[in-house]
């Protein structure tokens, strides 16, 4: 009897499992992730490279530049409601050419959706009250007028910057939150490195152009939901284009752009070197309070970070940190509003809302700090260990 | 100790074991495979749209035409317009197979990780936009192409062969079953389709946006409504496909029962000695019903597997007709629950019950200690069977008649059905008892007595057997007088001698001129179809006399000028049905001249769609529409088709046209016919086969069961020889008079299911004619030879061993 009883669930066992296999034929989970620096490490041959400088002239170099691998329109910025709410905003636009293949390129292709540039839109809201990160990501590719740069206007899709008379309006949201701010610049151009030509690496090649405009006098209203808040605040727009101009070696970067009370305007970037160090090409730019400024170079400054946050996926982020610029006699705290302003959509970064404090802890002035390869190097640590493991 | 009793009881009889076994997993996997079959068309219909755009999404078109790119770029740029997927559907084929390209722009979307394909791939990771054309594919559609994914895809899209590289295979999905995706810009160059969209798929909350600022000449329909359109298509073969499987199911049960029946009659005396021994009542009851459940439990396990296996089988029958008739495409396999398993296995468990309950009470009523066996009872007299039979048969017909819908038809039917099982029986064994009555005291007059002395175990077996055989020659003559209806509705209706259509696209004004020029043409028809935003289709006709007379009308009166004038419309039968509308009623239909309010003049039969159509004259369609294109022009001619021909051939752009003669049509047309029944035709054919389980359970278990009785009579003399006989008598004259009362049940099931259901289903009727009778002449000698067949067996068994083995058997 046993024995019959023991085929019988046999049977039935193997039933079952063939049943849970039908159920179970495949839901597939998986996430994508692109690595920020990645992105900007290689270029094949076939495009442009900035390798010396080149004079700008505006508003021309506003439009896109053909030919470079990417591009970017980068604005940041600290907002005040009306009853001490803060907020801080973060809109940008990439551009990334597509590589040329001869099999099929834009002219050959008799489709209105050929196109051999995609673009990537990030718009995003800290709301300091709540403690709230709101992240919106948009592709599109440039074909049809869904998204473009030109002189006077920047946009992917419904999202856009045009010109005013006296600077722009940025229109962006969604069914959450939305942008409308008017952003009056509030000093002149600053072009960054050489005459705006910034160089990143070793390599002939491994540099951008790069201008910023420091302090953007901004005004308009943020949503959130259904609830409008009238705001105004300071701006930052950074502005960049170039190929393969990361250098070999590099992890990521830790970009500062701050702006003190007293009106000058300090932007540092700190580019990590795969072995923990900074790169020697790492820079910044002292900007007074009349516009006049003064390119930093690596030696010129300190950065080291004091306190860390463990996001929800294990990785941690350096949200506060000690500034030294001794030839400046500079010495600052920089200090996230709040923690949770990460970036989890296709590329993983932390961007967001800083205060800046002196050492007697007084606050002296507000910023944006952008922390990126971070969950690129986390993820490359988890397979390095797990090779490891593997390996006897 | 019970367990104990059952399994030594099962040991000694495998075969009723299995028998049992089989019957329960017939039963379940008919029901298990249709409603898989049921879901998986349902399913496939929107399930690609889920996929890109969310559950809920919303579907943008155009209300006439396809969406332009142009309106794409503007919509996308107004302020709070949501992240819109631009779709291209493209209708191919492979190796014969319906295949669908959705091209889309696999940039843009939401961030939902629906648009994750696959482990580590992105659509935009894995469509490369700026490479050479490439498609995305579920594994379980190539593997259903039989192809692996180093394979180059050999398509044809409108008459054209295109080859393709797989750039990616996607998990095992079943939403995007038969679907390829490709890059928009790829797909439109390949194929040359620049500047057009199918349509655009909103996020679900996209509602209040859409409703202030989509631009006139644009339609939306959410998710619910695009479903419930979709469904609608197929709705006919669906209801269709249900009531076939309660059918089965309703066998399969009988089936059951007769073998559980035949369990407990054969074991009565073991009972009597059980009882005897002090076994309980209720001991007694859990030992039936355990039995019956663990029956139900592993022959329900065995049927899901079975009915899972079917489904997908069956899908690859429907495959092509949902395809041509439909515009579906459903899924490559079938898509089960642990939910619906669930469900269908409880329901096993449930329906063993109820039939064992009876029989517990007849067990029960074993008197402890009875060693000799009972002596069956008569059973039902004729007449209070008729008098019982009579309340459910009524109460069917009362319902089908007060009610007009489907779910009425087939609970009327089963009504009826049941009444007529309790019938069959009392009706069989009286014709049997004047049948012996009447022949001479020799062995073929012993055998028939001898049957009427098992009357009480042999009952559910006759009534199950009766009933498969009924239903299986019923649902065969349905199909094949429901053909002739067809064949006959075709052949009235093409009055034509030649039918002209363009190799691609459509026939144009030029050249319809060019052909009623010709010598010989003396009259011209001609029809355009077109499915409106709605979902509804438009015929647009230009008919002769001799083309109006061809249509057969079932109401209203048709008035020709009416017609043509564009003051009245025509609605074929089904459309009639589905859209509740009669002659007199109005329609609105959108067109590129504004919404039209139409008066339905009559309606007409029709069998080319079970959604319905709308006619309208060519004349009002191509001043509403700007559309003077036409798919067929039919030519009356003066003179043989087959020499007219030639001067066809001598219009210089005869290689752009194709043309057919209504013979040729009507072949076709049964030929997709065919194919659409395919599916009711397997039914059939299962329907047969749970017939034959329950044809030789009855007999087999008739022959095991009386082995100590035949053994009495070899002890008695009666030689082996004689004894086959016997046994072959008994089984071959039960399977005869199952036959007869069959006969005239399988005639009313014809008239049901065509002259009910059908309508019921699919919306239209079936003119009465003579029933076929092929599938009776077929049906008859095949279960007469498993009826002797099955007979045998035990036959030869017994003959062949001692006798003394049979004698000491219980």
């Amino acid at each position: 009897m046993r024995k019959d009883l023991l085929m019988i669930l046999v049977l039935a066992s193997i039933a079952l499992i063939w049943l849970g296999l039908r159920v179970h034929s495949g839901s597939p989970e998986a996430s994508v992730q692109f690595s920020g620096t990645g992105l900007l490490a290689t270029a094949p041959e076939s495009f442009r490279r900035v390798t010396e400088p080149v004079p700008m002239s505006f508003p021309v170099d506003h439009a896109l530049h053909p030919g470079y691998r990417n591009e970017w329109w980068y604005f940041t910025g600290n907002l005040d409601g009306p009853n001490g709410e803060r907020f801080g905003y973060q809109f940008t636009l990439f551009r990334f050419a597509l590589e040329r293949s001869d099999a099929s390129t834009v002219e050959s292709n008799d489709s209105e959706f050929a196109a051999d540039a995609v673009w990537m839109a990030h718009l995003a809201l800290s709301d300091g009250r709540a403690q709230t990160f709101y992240q919106h990501e948009r592709f599109a590719r440039e074909a049809l007028g869904l998204t473009g740069a030109t002189k006077t206007e920047w946009w992917l899709r419904d999202w856009q910057v045009t010109a005013t008379e006296t600077g722009w309006r940025l229109q962006a949201g969604t069914d959450r939150f939305a942008l409308d701010l008017m952003l009056d610049p509030a000093k002149p151009i600053v072009l960054q490195g050489d005459a705006g030509y910034s160089r990143k690496g070793p390599e002939l090649g491994n540099a951008s152009r790069y201008y910023s405009l420091t302090r953007i006098e901004s005004s308009g209203q943020v949503r959130i939901d259904d609830e409008t808040i009238n705001v105004t605040g300071q701006s930052w727009l950074d502005r960049e284009w170039g190929s393969s101009q990361l250098g070999e070696g590099l992890d990521g970067w830790d970009w500062f752009a701050l702006q003190l009370n007293d009106g000058r305007d300090l932007m540092l970037y700190r580019l990590r070197q795969s072995d923990g160090q900074a790169s020697p090409f790492s820079a910044g730019v002292l900007v007074e309070a009349d516009g006049d400024y003064r390119i930093l170079s690596a030696e010129d400054f300190t950065l080291s970070p004091k306190r860390w946050w463990r996001d929800a996926q294990g990785i941690e982020w350096p949200l506060d940190w000690q500034l030294g610029l001794p030839t400046a006699a500079i010495e600052l705290d920089v200090r996230a509003v709040f923690d949770d302003q990460r970036w989890n959509r296709s590329v993983q970064y932390w961007e967001g809302m800083v205060d800046v404090f002196d050492r007697s802890g007084n606050a002296i002035g507000r910023g944006y700090l952008e922390l990126s390869g971070y969950a690129d190097a986390a993820g490359q640590a988890t397979e390095d260990s797990a090779q490891s493991v593997s390996t006897p | 100790m019970l367990a104990r009793i059952s399994h030594r009881f099962f040991r000694r009889h495998p075969a009723q074991l299995f028998l049992a076994l089989i019957g329960i997993a017939a039963g379940i996997a008919v029901v298990t495979g249709v409603a898989l079959l049921r879901g998986a068309l349902l399913d496939s219909l929107d399930s690609a749209s889920s996929r890109l755009a969310g559950e809920q999404s919303i579907s943008i078109r155009a209300e006439t035409g396809p969406l332009q790119v142009e309106d794409y770029a503007d919509l996308s740029r107004l302020s709070g317009a949501p992240d819109w997927v631009p779709v291209l559907r493209i209708p191919v084929r492979i190796d014969g197979q319906r295949v669908e390209i959705l091209a889309l722009d696999p940039l843009v979307g939401s961030n939902d990780p629906r648009l994750l394909l696959g482990p580590g791939s992105m659509l935009a990771t894995a469509i490369d936009i700026n490479g050479p054309p490439a498609v995305l594919i579920g594994e379980r559609t190539l593997q259903s192409l039989s192809l692996d994914a180093e394979s180059e895809l050999n398509l044809i899209f409108d008459g054209q062969p295109f080859d393709l590289t797989i750039a990616a295979v996607l998990a095992a999905d079943a939403e995007l079953d038969r679907r390829l995706l490709m890059d928009i810009a790829q797909a439109q160059d390949l194929f040359g389709l620049r500047g057009e969209l199918t349509e655009l798929l909103a996020p679900p909350g996209s509602e209040a946006w859409l409703e202030q600022n989509l631009p006139a000449g644009l339609v939306w329909q959410t998710a619910p409504e695009r479903r419930d359109s979709a469904a609608r298509l197929t709705a006919g073969m669906r209801a269709n496909l249900t009531a076939m499987s309660l059918l089965a199911l309703a066998t399969g049960l009988f089936v059951v029962y007769s073998v559980l029946n035949f369990l407990i009659v054969q074991r009565r005396h073991a009972f009597g000695m059980l009882r005897a021994l002090g076994m309980t009542h209720p001991r007694l009851s859990r030992l039936l019903i355990g039995e019956s459940l663990m029956l139900a439990a592993l022959g329900g396990l065995a049927g899901l597997v079975l009915g899972t296996w079917l489904a997908d089988r069956l899908l690859g029958l429907i495959a092509v007709p949902v395809g041509e008739l439909y515009g579906q495409l459903p899924l490559v396999q079938a898509a089960p629950s642990w939910g619906l398993y669930a469900l269908i296995w409880g329901l096993g468990l449930l329906a063993a019950l109820l039939v064992t309950l009876p029989l517990l009470f007849e067990a029960l009523r074993v008197p402890p200690g009875r060693l000799v066996r009972a002596q069956g009872r008569t059973g039902l007299r004729l007449i209070q069977a008729i008098g019982i039979a009579a309340v459910p048969i009524l109460l069917g017909v009362g319902i089908v008649l007060v009610f007009d819908s489907l779910g009425a038809a087939l609970i009327g039917l089963f009504l009826v059905l049941s009444g007529l099982v309790v019938l069959i029986p009392a009706l069989g064994f009286g014709l049997l008892s004047n049948l012996s009555n009447h022949l001479p005291r020799n062995l073929t007059g012993r055998a028939l007595a001898l049957l009427q002395s098992s009357r009480t175990r042999l009952a559910p077996a006759l009534a199950a057997l009766t009933l498969a055989l009924a239903l299986a020659m019923g649902m065969a003559m349905m199909i094949l007088g429901f053909r002739a209806a067809v064949d006959s509705w075709v052949e009235q209706l093409l009055r034509a001698d030649l039918y002209v259509s363009a190799e691609q696209g459509d026939v144009s004004p030029e050249q319809v001129e060019a052909l009623i020029a010709l010598p010989g043409v003396d009259e011209w028809s001609s029809v355009r179809q077109r499915r409106l935003a709605d979902g509804r289709l438009l015929n647009a006709y230009d008919l002769p006399d001799s083309a109006w007379s061809g249509f057969d009308w079932i109401a209203g009166n048709a008035d020709r000028n009416a017609f043509v004038a564009g003051q009245e419309v025509l609605v074929s039968e089904p459309f009639a049905r589905n859209y509740a509308v009669a002659p007199g009623d109005t329609l609105q239909i959108g067109t590129a001249d504004g919404r039209k309010m139409l008066t339905v003049g009559a309606v007409f039969r029709d069998y080319s769609s079970d959604q319905g159509v709308i006619g309208i004259s060519g004349e009002s369609y191509r001043s509403w529409f700007g559309d003077a294109g036409r798919d067929s022009v039919g030519l009356y001619l003066t003179e043989p088709a087959d020499d007219w021909v030639d001067r066809l051939q001598g219009l210089d752009f005869a290689q752009l046209l194709r043309w057919i003669t209504p013979l040729e049509i009507r072949q076709q047309s049964l030929a997709v016919f065919d194919r659409t029944f395919r599916i009711s035709w397997a039914l059939a054919v299962l329907v047969g086969l749970i017939a034959l389980v329950a044809l030789t359970s009855a007999l087999l278990a008739l022959g095991l069961e009386r082995a100590r009785e035949y053994a009495t009579l070899r002890a008695l003399g009666l030689s082996p020889k004689r004894l086959v006989r016997l046994v072959m008598l008994q089984t071959g004259g039960l399977t005869a008079l199952a036959l007869m009362l069959a006969l005239p049940i399988a005639l009313l099931m014809d008239m049901a299911l065509s002259g009910v259901i059908q309508p019921r289903a699919f919306g239209w009727s079936v003119p009465l004619n003579t029933p076929p009778l092929s599938p009776i002449v077929w049906t008859m000698p095949l279960a007469m030879l498993a009826g002797l067949l099955a007979g045998l067996y035990p036959a030869l068994r017994i003959a062949g061993r001692p006798l003394i083995d049979h004698l000491r058997a219980d």
